[in-house]
């Protein structure tokens, strides 16, 4: 065949391919355009002021945070339930405290008393906007005011300082549950606090190192250290280890990086029909409000045999039961498992349970208080809910391809 | 009749047979590739119209920012209906006609209700 002949069909396939790519690329282009300004107006609307971490008193914060010596029975630290290798959160459905021993799942083979909720990452939380602290708020900032359980007396008006305070002297992270200590502290009282920072400030002052360096770092002296400058170190240390980073998807928003149209939809459900920013918003993807999703309870529960009231143990409103705060959703793919009791095991578990939660569990295999639980629960989220709509199961698969691209970047440290 | 013949008037019968349903053909085969695909697209959509409206009878019957920013989520939603919309642009250029896709359409509807008056409806919705 001449190629005379030939040319026509060459050039109408060459019009027709521009003609189709433009066309793709243009469609494409929508895509893309609608997920970048959805990420501006629901995620990135604010300018955030960045902290700058005094580097020494992060690494003073460090070593505070690492230290077993400031636990009650000097076996426990911050670090053995906030891992670094399981996004700072400990990879267990419920938290292993005192008597725990190893990292991870090898605390489950200890003895540890279990402390009755999935352990929290702590990214983010340094920064100003991160007012709302644990799963049901039991630490927060209202009207510029610090509430949490030490009532007026709060040790600082800043809620991180306060939030830290607290495993210090919380029942099971901390302190030992022996005889001695449940009859004495028990209450979580002011009162009995107080006791606890005491004992664990003659620790600190006891050591040359720590000694030395508040000195140097806070300007005091032996006799004017207190418990609340151990807290502001580990504070500081918190803001420079677990600051916020640039993710992928923050990275597409300020078009600097591309996703993959895979991505895109996944984005485009977050967004759209999976209605996931009604709630997962903000640059925390969190709210900071209270909401029931229909997650199966797994453990004791913060209310004892299987029952976890979530908001309603800090406000006592029978609207608040079984809400918890919105989790942030920075760096999830790195902080299996999911929800206040880490019953979801994976990512695709814990968008099933916003929706289809009995898909996940067999009622049959559950004791008539955990199904009257549920079906509690279940009434409790109906107003929340009716917002998310049947998703089918591509759909979740490119939902989590999307949160996925929610980590930090590799070599973040 | 030679078998020559025969031949040849086979071929041209064969030929003339193709002719006729060629277009036929091709149709059924590319509404058997497309059909799932295509069904499932007219439920996303009719999916996304329904959200769509709800969201918009909520903001107006209590207007607030959390009702406006449902709103919006259920507008990118719609995506879905643009996905619909090309791939009905598609089936149209690969030679179906209006006809094959209603049939299309209904059969995925056929799929999801099991009362022929909702077919009616939603039928009477979308084409009228
Ligand atoms: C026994 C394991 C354990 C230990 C030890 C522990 N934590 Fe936690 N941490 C948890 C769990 C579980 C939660 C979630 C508790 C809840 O919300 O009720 C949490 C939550 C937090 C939060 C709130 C995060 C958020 O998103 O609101 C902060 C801050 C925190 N821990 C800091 C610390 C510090 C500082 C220490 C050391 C003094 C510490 N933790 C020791 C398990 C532990
Ligand atoms: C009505 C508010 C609301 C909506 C809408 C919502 N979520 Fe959630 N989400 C929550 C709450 C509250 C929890 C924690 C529930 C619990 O632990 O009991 C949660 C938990 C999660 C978790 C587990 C996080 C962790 O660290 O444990 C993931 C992942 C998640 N949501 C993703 C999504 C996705 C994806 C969507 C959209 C399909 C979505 N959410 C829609 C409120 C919401």
């Amino acid at each position: 065949m001449k190629f005379d002949t030939i040319k026509p069909f060459l050039c109408a396939l060459a019009v027709w391919f521009v003609f189709a790519y433009t066309y793709e690329a243009a469609y494409a282009g929508l895509r893309d355009n609608t997920l970048i300004d959805a990420g501006k107006h629901f995620i990135y609307s604010t300018s955030l002021t960045p902290i700058d971490p005094n580097i020494k008193k992060a690494s003073l914060g460090s070593k505070l945070f690492e230290d077993v010596r400031l636990s009650f029975n000097g076996k426990m630290s911050c670090a053995l339930c906030h891992i670094d290798k399981f996004g700072s959160s400990d990879g267990l459905r419920n938290s292993i405290g005192i008597g725990g021993e190893g990292e991870g799942s090898e605390r489950l083979d200890s003895d540890g008393l279990v402390v009755p909720r999935n352990s929290l990452p702590l990214w983010g939380r340094g920064e100003s906007d991160f007012q709302t602290f644990f799963w049901d708020g039991k630490v927060e900032k209202e009207g510029g005011k610090v509430r949490s359980q030490f009532g007026d007396y709060a040790p600082s008006n800043d809620p991180l300082t306060v939030a830290i305070h607290l495993p210090f002297v919380e029942i099971r992270e901390m302190v030992n549950d022996d005889y001695e200590v449940k009859s004495s502290l028990k209450t979580e009282s002011v009162k009995s606090a107080e006791k606890i920072y005491d004992r664990l400030l003659e620790r600190v002052k006891e050591n040359q190192e720590y000694v030395s360096a508040f000195d140097e770092l806070y300007f005091l002296k032996l006799d004017e250290i207190e418990f609340i400058h151990i807290a502001d170190a580990i504070k500081v240390f918190i803001q420079s280890k677990f600051r916020l980073q640039k993710t992928r998807f923050e990275k597409y928003v300020k078009q600097e990086s591309v996703l993959s149209p895979d991505e895109v939809a996944g984005g485009l459900i977050f967004f759209g029909k999976g209605k996931c920013v009604s709630c997962h918003s903000g640059r925390h993807f969190t709210d900071f409000k209270y909401h029931s999703i229909p997650f199966v309870q797994a453990g004791f529960g913060k209310n004892g045999f299987g029952v976890d009231y979530g908001r309603f143990n800090v406000t006592h409103d029978p609207d608040d039961l079984y809400k918890f705060r919105t989790p942030p959703l920075t760096n999830v793919e790195k902080t299996a498992p999911y929800g206040h009791s880490g019953s979801a095991l994976t990512m695709e578990e814990a968008v099933i349970y916003h929706f289809d939660p009995l898909r996940l569990i067999s009622t049959e295999n559950m004791t008539p208080l955990e199904r009257s639980e549920f079906y509690k629960k279940l009434l409790a989220s109906s107003e929340d809910s009716e917002l998310i709509p049947y998703l089918d199961d591509d759909e979740v698969d490119t939902l989590i391809l999307f949160l996925k691209t929610l980590s930090y970047e590799e070599s973040s440290e | 009749m030679n078998k020559r013949k025969v031949y040849i008037f086979l071929g041209f019968s064969f030929a003339y047979l193709a002719g006729m349903f060629s277009s036929d053909i091709k149709s059924y085969f590319i509404k058997e590739v497309y059909s799932t695909e295509y069904g499932n697209l007219v439920f996303k959509c009719d999916q996304a119209m329904r959200e769509h409206f709800i969201a918009k009878q909520v903001v107006a019957a209590k207007p607030n920012a959390e009702h406006a920013s449902s709103l919006m989520q259920a507008e990118i939603a719609l995506i879905d209906c643009q996905d619909y919309d090309l791939a009905r642009k598609k089936l149209l250029s690969f030679g179906l006609n209006e006809y094959d896709l209603i049939e299309l359409s209904l059969r995925a509807i056929e799929e999801k209700s099991e009362d022929i008056r909702k077919v009616v409806e939603i039928h009477e919705i979308r084409y009228d």
